[in-house]
C-alpha cells in the first residue's frame, strides 16, 4: 500500500511537470502579453514609446528571450520555492494568493456550498430514484434541471434583487459593510455570513443538479440489480434495502466524484464572485488572466493541478476502502 | 380494464405517436391505482382467508400479473391457477418468457413496480407465524413444571445482573428456550392472501415463511458485504432475540448444511471470491436460514455447469426432507423436473396448458406443446440425426389472439381451435389439459 502511494506520487510529479510546460507555453503564446498591454496604454495616452524602452520593460518582467529559456527560469525558481511576484500588484505571488480574504473567501463559499450540495442532492437523488416515474421524481427532475440551466450571473442578480434589495435580508455585494464598525466578533461574523449567504446559495443551487442526477442514475442502476431483489426476498424492510444494501453500492461512484471536488474547493467561482463583488480567488485569477500576469496564473493553475492529482490519488485510495473488489497494488 | 387501445392497429410493426401517448396515459392511470393499493393500510381481516384445501401450503387462483410497458400491456401471467400440497415439490416448466418467473415473483410480491403489477387473482399461503398480542408483540411461551404451573425466575437487567426491589429479588415467569438458547414464542397457523396484502406486511412472510433462490448466483449477492454479513442478516431479522454471536453460529450451520467445506472461510469471504456453484450454495443457505415452509427455486441450476447442477439438485432433495417444507421449482429443464418434482405445471404464453403428476406429464403428455417439448429432449436411444423442434415462436405478448395461443405452431389443429380459448379439461383425477382435442375425452371421463 505504502509502495503503491509512493509510486503514484512519483508519477504525479511527472504529470505536474508536463502540465507546467503546456501551461507556460500556452501563456507565452497568448496574442498580447502584459508588457504589450502596458505599452498600448501608454501609447494611447500620447506617450511616445521607443523600442529600447519596450526591450527594457520586457527584460524587467522576464519576458525577453525564448519561451524555453523563460520556462526553465520559472522552473528553476520554483525549485527554490520562489514563485515570483505578481506583475500587477508587485507583491509575492504566494502571499497574494494564500490570503484569508482571497483563497479563504473562495474556500469558505465552496466548502459550505459543497456540504449543502451533498446534503440536498443525495437525498433528492435517492427519493427520485426510489419513486421513479412518480410525481415526486418529475418534480425533482424539473426543479433540478432549472437549477442546471440558470446562468449564474442571471440567477445571482435575481437573488440580489429579491433577497438583498427588496427583502433586505442579506447584503447585496462585497465583503463587509463599509459604514459599520464592529464592537465584537459576533457582529463581525454575522456581517460576514450576510455577505456570503447569497453567493453560497447561488453556487449550491447551480451544483445540486449534476450531483442529484448522478445519484439518481446510480441508485436506479443499483435498485435494479439482482442483489437488491435478494435483499427484499430475505424480508428486509424497504428502508434497510435502500439505505444499507443499495446506498452502500451507490456510494462507490459518489466517493470517486470527491476527487473532482478537492480542486474545485479552492478554484473559486469566477462568475459568481464577480456578480457579488467578492475578492475570492476566482475573480482574482480571471483578472490576472486577462492582463497576462504570468506568475499568478502559473502558480494558481499549478496549485489546482497539484490538488487534482492528489484528488485522483485520494479517490483511488477511497475506492479500495469502499469497494472490496478493488485491490490496490 | 382498458388495455385494448391498440386493437385498431393492423399488422403494422410500429406504434404511432398518438397510440404511444394513449398507452402511456392509460398505463400511468392503471399503475397509479395499483401502486396505491399496494401501499394502503388494511386491517388484517382484509387479507386473512382460508385455504380451499387444507392439504395445500400455497393456492394460486386465477393470477394475472401484467407489465405496463410503453408498447402496451404485457400479460405475463394470464389466469394461472395451481396448488402446492404440503411437503411436495411442484415443478413449473415452459420456454423462456412464458411467465414462470413472473409467477414466482408474484408469490413473493417482488415484481418490479410500478410497471410490474398483480392485477387480479389470489395467492393463498398458509403461514406458521408468530402469534401477536393487541400491541403487535410476540407472545412468549413459559416453562411449566410437572404440575403445569408456570416456572418463575429472578429477573435480570440488560447487563445480566439480577434485579432487586426493596431488597427482595424481582421474579418473572421463565420463558421456554430451545436448544440454541433462543426464547420460544407462541405461533399460529394463518392463511394470508398474498395478492391482497399491503406490501409492508409482506416483510412478515419473506425470508421467514417463504424464501427464494434466484437464477443468477453471480449477481444475486451484494458485492460489498461479506457472505457472513449477508447470512447473519436473515437470522437477526427472523429469530427474535438473536444476537451477532448466535447469528454467526447459525450461518455457519447453514453453510455446513448446504455442503460447503470450509464454512468459516466462506463466512468471511466476499461474493467475488467464490465460484458460481459456491455462490448458489450460499444463496440456498440464505434461503434456508429463516427456516421457511416454502422455498421457491427460480431456475436454480440454469447458470451452473452440469456437475454442479447435479450437486445442487441432490442438495434440494435432501433439504426438502430435512426442513419438512415444500418447493416450487421453476425451470425449463425437463430432466430436472423429472428428477425433482411430484407435480408438474406446464406453462405457455402466460397460461397453464397442462398440469398433473410428474409421471402423467412424462408418460402420458396430452397437450401437443408438452408432447413437442418431450420430443425435443435429446435422448440416448434415438437414432435421428436432427433434434425435433416445435416450429414457430411464442405469439407477441402484447396482442394475444382470442383463440388457443398455440394454434399457429400446433400440428394437430382441429376446426374448433379457431374458436375461443380452450378451458381446462380433466383427463384423470389429477391431470388437466387446456386443449380442444380432449373435450370429448373429458366428457367421457365425467360420465
Amino acid at each position: 500500500m505504502f509502495k503503491y502511494i509512493l509510486k503514484r506520487l512519483g508519477i504525479s510529479i511527472l504529470i505536474l511537470l508536463g502540465v507546467s510546460i503546456i501551461l507556460y507555453v500556452l501563456l507565452r503564446c497568448m496574442p498580447s502579453d502584459f508588457v504589450e498591454q502596458k505599452i498600448l496604454a501608454l501609447a494611447t495616452n500620447g506617450v511616445t514609446v521607443t523600442d529600447e524602452f519596450v526591450e527594457k520593460m520586457k527584460a524587467s518582467y522576464g519576458l525577453d528571450g525564448t519561451i524555453l529559456q523563460g520556462y526553465f527560469k520559472w522552473l528553476f525558481n520554483v525549485f527554490r520555492l520562489d514563485f515570483g511576484e505578481s506583475f500587477i500588484s508587485h507583491r509575492e505571488v504566494l502571499s497574494d494568493i494564500f490570503r484569508a480574504d482571497r483563497i479563504g473567501t473562495s474556500f469558505f463559499v465552496a466548502a459550505v456550498a459543497t456540504v449543502f450540495e451533498f446534503l440536498i442532492a443525495i437525498p433528492l437523488g435517492i427519493t427520485a430514484a426510489t419513486h421513479q416515474y412518480s410525481f415526486r421524481d418529475y418534480a425533482v427532475t424539473v426543479l433540478v434541471l432549472i437549477g442546471i440551466s440558470l446562468p449564474s450571473f442571471f440567477f445571482g442578480k435575481v437573488l440580489q434583487d429579491v433577497f438583498a434589495y427588496k427583502l433586505r435580508l442579506f447584503s447585496i455585494a462585497g465583503m463587509t459593510d463599509a459604514n459599520l464598525s464592529f464592537n465584537n466578533p459576533w457582529d463581525e461574523f454575522k456581517d460576514y455570513i450576510g455577505h456570503m449567504a447569497l453567493p453560497i446559495f447561488t453556487v449550491t443551487l447551480l451544483s445540486i443538479g449534476g450531483r442529484m442526477r448522478m445519484t439518481r442514475t446510480n441508485m436506479l442502476e443499483v435498485l435494479n440489480a439482482d442483489y437488491i431483489r435478494t435483499a427484499r426476498a430475505k424480508g428486509l424492510s424497504e428502508s434497510k434495502v435502500i439505505y444499507k444494501h443499495a446506498f452502500r453500492n451507490t456510494l462507490i461512484p459518489i466517493v470517486t466524484g470527491l476527487a473532482g471536488l478537492i480542486p474545485s474547493l479552492f478554484s473559486g467561482a469566477m462568475i459568481t464572485e464577480q456578480v457579488f463583488k467578492l475578492t475570492g480567488i476566482g475573480s482574482y485569477a480571471l483578472n490576472a488572466m486577462t492582463q497576462g500576469d504570468i506568475p499568478v496564473i502559473m502558480t494558481y493553475n499549478m496549485f489546482l493541478a497539484t490538488l487534482s492529482v492528489l484528488g485522483v490519488l485520494m479517490s483511488d485510495l477511497m475506492y479500495g476502502l469502499v469497494d472490496p473488489r478493488v485491490k490496490l497494488a | 380494464m382498458a388495455m385494448n387501445s391498440n386493437s385498431k392497429k393492423s399488422d403494422r410493426h410500429y406504434l404511432t405517436g398518438r397510440e404511444v401517448r394513449e398507452i402511456a396515459k392509460q398505463n400511468a392511470k392503471e399503475m397509479r391505482r395499483l401502486e396505491k393499493e399496494k401501499n394502503r393500510k388494511l386491517p388484517e381481516s382484509a387479507y386473512v382467508t382460508k385455504m380451499r384445501d387444507d392439504g395445500n401450503i400455497l393456492e394460486i387462483e386465477n393470477l394475472h400479473s401484467y407489465f405496463f410497458t410503453d408498447q402496451g400491456v404485457v400479460k405475463a401471467v394470464n389466469g394461472v391457477s395451481f396448488n402446492i400440497p404440503v411437503n411436495s415439490t411442484v415443478g413449473v416448466v415452459g420456454e423462456s418468457g412464458c411467465g414462470k418467473s413472473v409467477t414466482s415473483m408474484s408469490v413473493m410480491r417482488l415484481l418490479q413496480g410500478p410497471t410490474g403489477q398483480i392485477v387480479e387473482g389470489s395467492i393463498r399461503f398458509k403461514a406458521f407465524d408468530f402469534k401477536r398480542d393487541e400491541k403487535g408483540k410476540f407472545i412468549p411461551v413459559y416453562e411449566r413444571d410437572a404440575n403445569g404451573e408456570v416456572v418463575m425466575e429472578q429477573a435480570t437487567d440488560k447487563k445480566g445482573k439480577p434485579m432487586f426491589k426493596n431488597g427482595e429479588p424481582v421474579m418473572r415467569p421463565k420463558q421456554l428456550r430451545d436448544e440454541n438458547g433462543m426464547g420460544v414464542y407462541e405461533k399460529e397457523e394463518k392463511v394470508f392472501d398474498i395478492a391482497k396484502m399491503p406490501i409492508k406486511e409482506m416483510y412478515r412472510l419473506r425470508g421467514r415463511q417463504m424464501s427464494m433462490v434466484f437464477q443468477e448466483p453471480m449477481t444475486s449477492l451484494n458485492p460489498i458485504f461479506t457472505i457472513g454479513d449477508q447470512l447473519d442478516e436473515v437470522t437477526l431479522l427472523h429469530v427474535p432475540g438473536a444476537d451477532k454471536k448466535y447469528a454467526k453460529k447459525h450461518s455457519i450451520d447453514m453453510l455446513n448444511l448446504v455442503g460447503i467445506a470450509m464454512p468459516e472461510r466462506v463466512y468471511a469471504a466476499y461474493p467475488h471470491e467464490l465460484s458460481g456453484g459456491m455462490r448458489q450454495r450460499v444463496m440456498i443457505a440464505m434461503a434456508l436460514a429463516g427456516q421457511p415452509r416454502l422455498i421457491i427455486a427460480d431456475e436454480p441450476t440454469t447458470a451452473l455447469d452440469v456437475t454442479i447442477q447435479a450437486q445442487i439438485l441432490t442438495l434440494f432433495n435432501d433439504l426438502k426432507k430435512k426442513i419438512n417444507g415444500s418447493i416450487l421449482l421453476i425451470t425449463h429443464d425437463l430432466g430436472v423436473i423429472a428428477e425433482m418434482a411430484d407435480y408438474v405445471v406446464v406453462m405457455y404464453a402466460g397460461r397453464i396448458i397442462e398440469q398433473g403428476t410428474a409421471s402423467e406429464i412424462f408418460h402420458k403428455p396430452c397437450h401437443p406443446y408438452t408432447q413437442g417439448l418431450q420430443k425435443s429432449k435429446p435422448t440416448m436411444k434415438s437414432n435421428e440425426e436432427k433434434l425435433f423442434n416445435i416450429p414457430g415462436n411464442v405469439p407477441n405478448p402484447i396482442n394475444m389472439p382470442d383463440h388457443c395461443y398455440f394454434k399457429e405452431r400446433c400440428s394437430k389443429c382441429i376446426g374448433k381451435c379457431s374458436g375461443e380459448y380452450p378451458g381446462m379439461y380433466q383427463v384423470s383425477p389429477t391431470h388437466f389439459v387446456a386443449c380442444h382435442l380432449y373435450a370429448s375425452e373429458a366428457e367421457n371421463a365425467k360420465q
